[in-house]
Parts: structure tokens; C-alpha cells; sequence
């Protein structure tokens, strides 16, 4: 993200969703700095279903630690049960700490990424950057739905078959034809002229 | 095993990067930034008050601390992170997630180490204390608390 790159946040629709006040306040002053001032705030996941049932948003941004229900369970919600025009929205979950027993919770809830509180206005502009040009293809499976989980393109372990259709096969990189040469490799480096 | 459907999605979010027309992202983060100021006094207030309870209900000495609910703690952690928006480079919230990990462990394994936390009350007090001192001060506090994390806890 460079200083001179542009956003225009004027028309997203956001949906802030955490039970503190104070914090829901502060974030909602950190997006509108941004230019984003179509929020829609919610202190508990309940209100934040409802408002999804009827309208539209471009990007959600909730805590994790909530009372009753928390962020992953609407998290999940939204990918799995919510309403088809909020299916695929970009979500960010923002933790202050995140137990052991709730770390698989967050990785499987189906967000496109989790932020540490405190958050920073550089750090979730960065974020809101980086999710708007996440290039990651969803996974819809019975166990998961979101973005894909995998960060590095390493294919299935070894000695096992994918189970996504444009994972590699273990045969890929085998050489089907002879290495180029030292001077043909030479050859291709070499500047020429060229008759225009 | 299940079958998996793959597909691309773009979303309304990914128009609105780099739109020509938009503010830059230095604006942006001046006005995002300048949030943070006016609040910052009373966040420091309020991050007094949760210390003075953690202190009152968790800290050395404190009656009846063993049969306080731990979860009550890592609460008042979590708010000391919450309120560290303002002042991130006091330390506080590292500190706070350091006593975080200790109860999470805590609570996980069914016994406490209170001297462990004693010491992680400690911090966050001197952590306080030392807002205005160097981020040399913070970092020695933080590495001590590491190092006392490590030890105690076995991890």
C-alpha cells in the first residue's frame, strides 16, 4: 500500500459488529476517516443477522470475543446460512487474543483474514487494501466455506491424490523434453537489434 | 471425502481500491489517525480503573483471590487491549496478551501458577508507570516477561 494509492470508500456499506460501545465508536470514527460513512453498527451478533437478512454491505468487520454468540459463529453464519447478496462479503475478524480452543474456530469460520487489536488505522487500511485485492478462490464444501485457506501453492502431501481440480499432480516438473543449452539459454539473454 | 467447489468472487470492495477518483491512502490515514489523540487521556483513565481491579481482585495479597472466576481475568485483559487503540506504544496490550496466554494455559491444564501471574500484574503496573519512559525501558520489560512466561509455564 503506497501513500499515493487511492480508495474511494465514499458508497461501501459496512457493518461494524462488537458489544463494546467505546470500541465500536472508535472504529466507526477509524472507517469514516477512510472516507466510509455508510456504517452500520451492531452490538451483538442477533442484530447483526437481522441487518444482513435485508441489506446489502460491502465489508464486515467483527470482534470475536462477543457475548452469547460470538464473531466466528456469525462469521460462519454468513458464509454457510446468510443470505445469498452477503455470501461472499469480505469479512475481518479483530481479536485482542485468541484462545487455543478457538484458534481452529477462527481459521475454519470462513473470514478472509484475522487482525490483532489493537488495530492501527494503517494496519486495518492495509488489511481492508489486501482483502480488496485477495485473489484467493472461494471453497464451498461441507465443511468449509470461505476463502481458501491456503496461502502458499503447495499442493497434496506426498503420495496423496487432491482433492481440488487444478491441484498439482505429483508427475508435474518432470522434464519432457532435453534442457536447453548453455548458448541457447546464452542466445536468449543476449540483446539484438531488430529490424523495425 | 467431500467434493469442493472452487470459484472466483469479486467483490464490490475490489472496485473501490485504487479508484482514480478516490482519496489517497495518506489522507486517509491522516484523518483516520488524528481519532486517536483526543482520546487518548481518558483511555489512559480507563485502563486505570480495569488495572486498579485486576489488582484489587487477582493481585498479591489480594483475599479471596483463588475462588475469583480466572475467566474475569482474561476479560480484564482483553478491555487493557481494547483501550491500548490510543496508546499502542505504551505496551500494555503485549503485556495483556502475555497475562492472556497465561490464563488461557491456566485454565486449560485446571491449575494456576498465581506467582506467574503475580508477576504479569507486576508488568502491566510498571508498563503503566513507565508511559513516558524510553521503548528501550518497554522492550526490557516485555523480554523479562517472556522470559518468566517461558520458564514458569514450560513452553
Amino acid at each position: 500500500m503506497l501513500a499515493s494509492d487511492k480508495i474511494n470508500l465514499e458508497k461501501m456499506q459496512v457493518m461494524l459488529v462488537d458489544d463494546n460501545q467505546q470500541g465500536l465508536d472508535i472504529m466507526g470514527q477509524i472507517v469514516a476517516g477512510f472516507g466510509a460513512r455508510n456504517q452500520f453498527k451492531c452490538a451483538n451478533v442477533k442484530d447483526a443477522k437481522d441487518l444482513l437478512r435485508k441489506t446489502a454491505v460491502d465489508l464486515v468487520l467483527t470482534d470475536a470475543q462477543i457475548p452469547d454468540e460470538d464473531g466466528y459463529s456469525l462469521v460462519r453464519w454468513i458464509r454457510t446460512e446468510g443470505p445469498e447478496m452477503n455470501r461472499y462479503v469480505p469479512i475481518l475478524i479483530v481479536t485482542g487474543h485468541t484462545r487455543r480452543s478457538d484458534i481452529f474456530r477462527g481459521r475454519d469460520s470462513g473470514a478472509n483474514f484475522v487482525v490483532a487489536k489493537p488495530v492501527t488505522p494503517r494496519a486495518l487500511l492495509e488489511r481492508i487494501f489486501w482483502v480488496g485485492r485477495d485473489e484467493r478462490k472461494f471453497i464451498e464444501c461441507d465443511s468449509y466455506v470461505g476463502p481458501d485457506r491456503r496461502f502458499k501453492r503447495e499442493g497434496p502431501p506426498a503420495g496423496m491424490e487432491g482433492r481440488r481440480e487444478d491441484d498439482l499432480h505429483g508427475q508435474l516438473g518432470d522434464a519432457s523434453e532435453p534442457n536447453l543449452s548453455q548458448d541457447e539459454i546464452n542466445a536468449m539473454m543476449r540483446p539484438a537489434k531488430v529490424a523495425v | 471425502m467431500s467434493k469442493a467447489r472452487k470459484f472466483r468472487v469479486r467483490s464490490r470492495l475490489s472496485k473501490m481500491i485504487n479508484d482514480p477518483h478516490g482519496i489517497t491512502v495518506q489522507k486517509a490515514l491522516a484523518a483516520a489517525n488524528a481519532v486517536l489523540p483526543p482520546i487518548r487521556e481518558a483511555t489512559l483513565a480507563q485502563t486505570d480503573d480495569v488495572l486498579a481491579e485486576i489488582h484489587r481482585r487477582f493481585g498479591r495479597g489480594a483475599p479471596g483471590r483463588t475462588s475469583e472466576n480466572l475467566l474475569d481475568l482474561y476479560k480484564l485483559c482483553l478491555r487493557i487491549i481494547d483501550l491500548a487503540i490510543a496508546t499502542p506504544e505504551i505496551g500494555l496490550h503485549e503485556g495483556a496478551h502475555a497475562l492472556c496466554d497465561l490464563v488461557d494455559l491456566s485454565l486449560d491444564r485446571g491449575r494456576v501458577d498465581w506467582e506467574a501471574i503475580d508477576v504479569h500484574i507486576e508488568v502491566l503496573r510498571l508498563l503503566r508507570a513507565s508511559a513516558n519512559q524510553s521503548e528501550l525501558q518497554r522492550d526490557l520489560l516485555l523480554m523479562g516477561l517472556k522470559k518468566v512466561a517461558a520458564k514458569r509455564v514450560g513452553t
